[in-house]
């Protein structure tokens, strides 16, 4: 019944920070809305770890390469944290930081993704006769 | 690594990475994010694709000489399945063509002597390189005026000029026939016809009556 705990987390987060707001104290509402994102994480923490397994093994059944898709769930990864913070920060009217926070995502993607795009220029290279 | 082994394998992994790229979809997060990740898995689907491709290349795999094999394969294996009907046909190809060459051998034999022809045995080459060349022609005549005598005499059955053959003295196999002494002429128009040495036409003259044969001399 974790999907009750997440809920229930985050309707109790949101009354929370509506009345927060309403007192004017902004500060404590964006330190809420923070802990409550944790807090939903680390609930979701062990399914994550049984998906990520799972999609391990199947991958190690097929001929692909492992530090690809390795790749791959770093990336994701990587698209979620950046959610995360970009949007506490839109949250907190700081749309200039959410979009930098953005931007160093989408970078770091990129450089993950290099070996990949790399991989593969080799095999367009090599397939030439 | 056989190219149906190859072939499977590739299919696998193109199922099962698409399994997986399917299942990654639902963890996506649902913001801009999305294109990035959809760009790399993409990448991803084409090495997938690509790679068992070019190690087949790099290996020097000849793709047309695999497919050839199979499909001489299947001739193959569909000769042996007709190898009976052909043998039954090769066989009557070779009837035919000994008949032919019976009746024509007959005509030149009647046209140069006056016996007639009694039997005409001829062994054609089997092998490949000579399939169909005359190897030897066995002709036993007929002496022409006892014929003549037999159809003039009707049903009764006439014994007259019996050559005495001893069989042990002449060491031949074919006990009542003698080899004709002229029979020169026949054999040099024979040679000239169908090319074949002298030596392998062998004309023998059949001096038994066919009464005698059957047992039913008086």
């Amino acid at each position: 019944m974790e999907i009750l705990q997440i809920v229930g987390v985050g309707i109790v987060a949101t009354v929370l920070i509506v009345l927060l707001r309403q007192s004017n104290r902004s500060e404590y509402a964006l330190l809420v809305s923070l802990v409550t994102g944790i807090i939903i994480f680390t609930l979701i923490l062990n399914k994550l770890k049984y998906v990520v397994e799972v999609l391990n093994q199947l991958v190690r059944s097929t001929g692909v390469e492992f530090a690809y898709f390795t790749t791959i769930l770093k990336i994701i990864g990587i698209a979620y944290i950046v959610e995360f913070g970009a949007q506490i920060s839109r949250d907190a009217g700081e749309n200039a930081i959410a979009s930098k926070i953005e931007l160093g995502g989408k970078v770091i993607m990129m450089v993950l993704a290099l070996p990949i795009l790399l991989a593969l220029m080799d095999l367009v290279v090599k397939i030439l006769p | 690594m056989g190219f149906v082994e190859f072939l499977r394998l590739w299919v696998k992994d193109m199922a099962l990475i698409f399994i997986l790229i399917s299942i990654i979809e639902i963890v996506l997060p649902n913001s801009n994010m999305k294109r990035y990740i959809n760009v790399v898995m993409g990448f991803l689907i084409i090495l997938v694709i690509i790679s068992p491709i070019v190690k087949l290349v790099l290996k020097d795999f000849n793709m047309d000489k695999e497919v050839f094999h199979n499909i001489m394969e299947g001739i193959e294996f569909e000769r042996e399945e007709n190898s009976k009907f052909t043998s039954i046909q090769e066989e009557q190809v070779k009837k035919i063509y000994i008949n032919k060459i019976k009746g024509e051998v007959k005509e030149l034999v009647a046209g140069c002597t006056d016996h007639t022809v009694e039997s005409i045995n001829i062994s054609i080459g089997e092998e490949d390189g000579n399939y169909g060349d005359i190897e030897e022609i066995e002709i036993i005549l007929n002496k022409g005026i006892q014929m003549e005598s037999k159809e003039e005499t009707g049903d009764i059955i006439k014994v007259a000029n019996i050559e005495t053959i001893s069989i042990g003295e002449k060491g031949d196999d074919f006990a009542e026939l003698v080899e004709l002494e002229d029979s020169k002429e026949i054999k040099k128009i024979l040679s000239n016809n169908y090319n074949i040495p002298e030596e392998d036409i062998r004309i023998f003259l059949n001096t038994v009556e066919e009464g005698e044969l059957d047992g039913e001399v008086d």
